[in-house]
């Protein structure tokens, strides 16, 4: 197993039991005035996500939700008695519960089970999988495509690929232009310089090595992207400072801001991306777009509609993951 | 006093008049101050101690003498720039000598400009030690400027650097400027609360029992959830917040002392109005009144050890009463609404146990009303003594209630209804600046999600109402 916290698994198992809340909330910074760019990234991320399961939440704009997050990051969600902070412990609690509603239908019924098993199963846990990765990729990258920045390098870069732009548009017109349930997608993403979102992804290609990876990963990267962009003087003032200060009176903007600032600019530099010129990070991030073009080839999505060719990896991604449950009931089967 | 040292006027009927009656009227010594010397002045300014000494020379015989000197001796101690004010009074024999001329000595020993001072202070239900570094008197008028740090038994620190500019006027004003870092854990709401903040404030005295402080605040709090079980409605407030506030405080208190009046009455009123800049916007009203009467000879029996001490009953009782209304469209935070129980506001209840609460977490209200009374007796069948007489009995009778009227739903509805607790128990007094208390309580009556305290309740406090 991943490292997952003890207390992360308790939540995720108790949280289990219950089917998905109808009153799940999804809360985030104020998109128009406030959220940052790696923020909105990790917001449209979980959106994606959510929306890909076919999830239904509510999106709640939140002044301070960064410090009501957990783990001081947002977004988050909270559904019943459960707070549930960034993407991959996100993923994990849908991923138990997406587990447990399959557990149930099985149990109920032997021929539900075995047509579940052979067609929706797989489908949906592939998919599953698939549009983590998916939802990840699109959630940095549409925000990089969209906000307007002082220096428009970032976006040219991904927009030399156009797989990866059409992902993109592909998902935004199928999964936010629809108003399901009256959320509207979040369109306007903002603010802070990212960086590279493709970090995570070269590793997410292999889902069967990393059951819980994808989430830790997409962390690290998300790190560094964030603020990549925060030693890059004129995205800083241009940018960051108004948006994160916009919510705070003064002086307390300027204050709060200054101490984010310090905090990444550590952060940066402990990962070794303190002293990279904008350039360096160019190619990085270009580096990471040719990887994920390649793997996205000529499908829709990542792992496309070929579920059945991805049936042993889901299975053995099952396995070592959480859901042995489940296996066993496929070899009672 | 310091030593008196009074040479015999040579007036004879003055004389005869006071050995026929063995007394000495002063009132009929005629005595008029000629000289006014102040020794072992340093660094304290000329104009301050003039204007405290200088009312000794309207003196007209010796018995207003002596007490203009002592009015003198406590006005230079007040000053906060004397250790010790010692005086010393002898006939004037310069060449311009009157034949009742005396002179006054005050002999004086200033405070050294560094110093350092520990002490225990009361918080919420919690003690807490202060140590620190002072500088006294440092620009020769009584300024002084302390810096502290001190931590508390419940996770409670503060630091605090303080600077008071006294004003030598009639009222006593003084103005104060501090800046101060505190960190608070609620554990009864799940949140902490880091304040750091800047204050600038006045006080002054109308009357010898009426004290005034008009503050401007500004704090910069931060709120952050103690667990991950907080409840949702305290995780809301969590952040960054700017408070800026003008807080004005007044208090009538004509008790003989703090921590067990037998009589007189005290009545604190307090109103902070929060908005003008920053982003918490509210007002908030507190009245706090207690009155005290002894009971004495109408209870008293004779204790056969402690011979004809009667047995002194006094009865407090007491009121307060807090109004907390948004002002504005800037709202405030769970850290500014009001919090009731425990064994310094409500005995019976546990910290915050009143009100409304959502997962074990207490959400605080924005009214509330509190009253009790009380009985306080010496222990009785040990002999009185200094230590005897620290110790109290006492029971009590509170109702109160914590609520938000205006708020919608049943729940709201039922927290109005008063909370009563009963009981009784043990009061000491420590040094006179607080009271620990060992009660056993019955909480009457309460709601259910009221976090109740039966039985016995160790509490302790600086100000008890």
């Amino acid at each position: 197993m991943p490292q997952v916290l003890l207390s992360e698994s308790i939540s995720a198992e108790l949280g289990a039991q219950d089917p998905w809340p109808s009153d799940v909330r999804l809360f985030q910074p104020f998109e128009v005035e406030q959220i940052l760019l790696p923020d909105s990234a990790a917001c449209l991320s979980v959106a994606a996500f959510l929306k890909m399961c076919k999830l239904d939440y509510k999106k709640e704009e939140r002044a301070n939700a960064e410090y009501m997050s957990p783990s001081g990051r947002v977004p988050f969600i909270k559904a019943g008695a459960f707070v549930v902070a960034e993407l991959d412990h996100i993923i994990t609690f849908v991923g138990h519960k997406t587990v447990v509603i399959l557990y149930r239908g099985t149990e109920l019924d032997a021929v539900v089970f075995g047509h579940l098993l052979s067609c929706t199963c797989s489908h949906v846990v592939i998919l599953y999988r698939g549009t983590e990765l998916d939802a990840v990729v699109f959630g940095h990258l549409y925000t990089l495509l969209t906000t307007p920045l002082p220096d428009a390098g970032l976006a040219s870069v991904v927009r030399s690929y156009p797989s990866l732009v059409s992902l993109c548009r592909t998902i935004e017109g199928e999964y936010f232009k629809t108003p399901t349930k009256g959320n509207k997608g979040p369109a306007p993403p903002t603010g802070q310089p990212p960086t590279q979102s493709p970090q995570p992804i070269p590793s997410q290609t292999t889902p069967a090595q990393q059951p819980a990876g994808g989430g830790v990963e997409s962390n690290g990267e998300y790190d560094k992207l964030e603020d990549i962009s925060q030693p890059y003087a004129p995205t800083y003032e241009a940018v960051t400072v108004p948006r994160h200060s916009a919510v705070f009176p003064w002086p307390l903007g300027a204050l709060l801001t200054w101490r984010r600032r310090r905090a990444v600019l550590r952060k940066l530099h402990l990962l070794g991306w303190r002293d990279k010129t904008l350039q360096e990070v160019y190619d990085e991030v270009n580096n990471c777009c040719r990887a994920l073009a390649q793997r996205l080839d000529n499908m829709p999505f990542f792992f496309g509609k070929m579920g059945t060719e991805l049936d042993a990896v889901v299975f053995g991604h099952l396995l070592s993951c959480t859901c042995s449950h489940v296996v066993i009931l496929y070899r009672g089967t | 006093m310091g030593t008196v040292y009074a040479k015999s006027v040579d007036q004879d009927a003055d004389k005869e008049s006071v050995r026929k009656s063995d007394r000495i009227d002063l009132q009929s010594l005629k005595a008029q101050v000629q000289r006014v010397h102040v020794a072992g002045i340093g660094r304290t300014k000329e104009d301050i101690i003039i204007s405290s000494v200088k009312d000794v020379f309207s003196a007209n015989n010796f018995q207003s003498v002596v007490l203009k000197i002592h009015e003198a001796r406590s006005r230079l101690e007040e000053l906060g720039c004397f250790k010790g004010v010692d005086v010393l009074i002898d006939t004037y024999e310069g060449s311009d000598a009157l034949t009742d001329g005396i002179q006054v000595t005050f002999e004086v020993e200033e405070v050294k400009v560094l110093g350092a001072q520990a002490n225990t202070a009361v918080g919420q239900n919690e003690a807490l030690f202060n140590g620190g570094a002072a500088l006294r008197n440092i620009l020769g008028r009584g300024e002084h400027c302390t810096v502290s740090y001190g931590r508390g038994t419940k996770k409670t620190t503060a630091f605090a650097v303080t600077a008071v500019k006294p004003i030598h006027d009639r009222f006593r004003s003084r103005v104060t400027s501090s800046v101060h870092q505190s960190s608070l854990e609620a554990g009864w709401s799940g949140y902490k609360l880091l304040e750091r903040g800047a204050a600038l404030g006045v006080t002054f005295n109308t009357t010898p029992t009426t004290s005034h402080e008009l503050t401007a605040e500004a704090a910069w709090r931060h709120l952050s959830c103690l667990s991950k079980t907080t409840a949702f409605g305290v995780r809301e407030h969590s952040g960054h917040t700017l408070k800026t506030s003008i807080r004005y405080c007044v208090s009538v208190d004509t008790r003989d002392q703090h921590i067990f009046p037998t009589r007189g009455h005290l009545l604190r009123a307090q109103t902070e109005a929060a908005g003008y800049g920053g982003n918490v916007g509210f007002s908030k009203s507190e009245l706090q009144l207690q009155a005290n009467q002894a009971l004495a000879g109408e209870l008293s029996f004779d204790v056969v050890s402690a011979g004809e001490l009667p047995f002194d009953v006094v009865t407090q009782v007491s009121l307060s009463l807090g109004h907390l209304a948004p002002l504005g469209s800037k709202g405030f935070t769970i850290a500014d609404r009001f919090f009731m129980g425990g064994p310094t506001t409500f005995r019976g209840f546990q910290m915050g146990g009143v009100g409304p609460h959502s997962d074990k977490c207490a959400l605080g209200a924005q009214s509330y009303w509190l009253g009790s009374a009380h009985a306080y007796a010496p222990l009785p069948l040990l002999p009185r003594g200094s230590f005897v007489d620290r110790f109290r009995l006492h029971a009590w009778a509170s109702a109160g209630t914590l609520a938000d009227p205006a708020a919608g739903g049943a729940d709201a509805a039922a927290n109005l209804a008063a909370r009563m607790s009963l009981g009784a128990g043990v009061a000491v007094n420590v040094g006179g600046v607080a009271r620990v208390e060992l009660n056993y309580c019955v909480p009457v009556r309460h709601r259910p999600w009221d976090k109740t305290q039966p039985g016995l309740q160790l509490g302790i406090a600086a100000d008890v109402l």
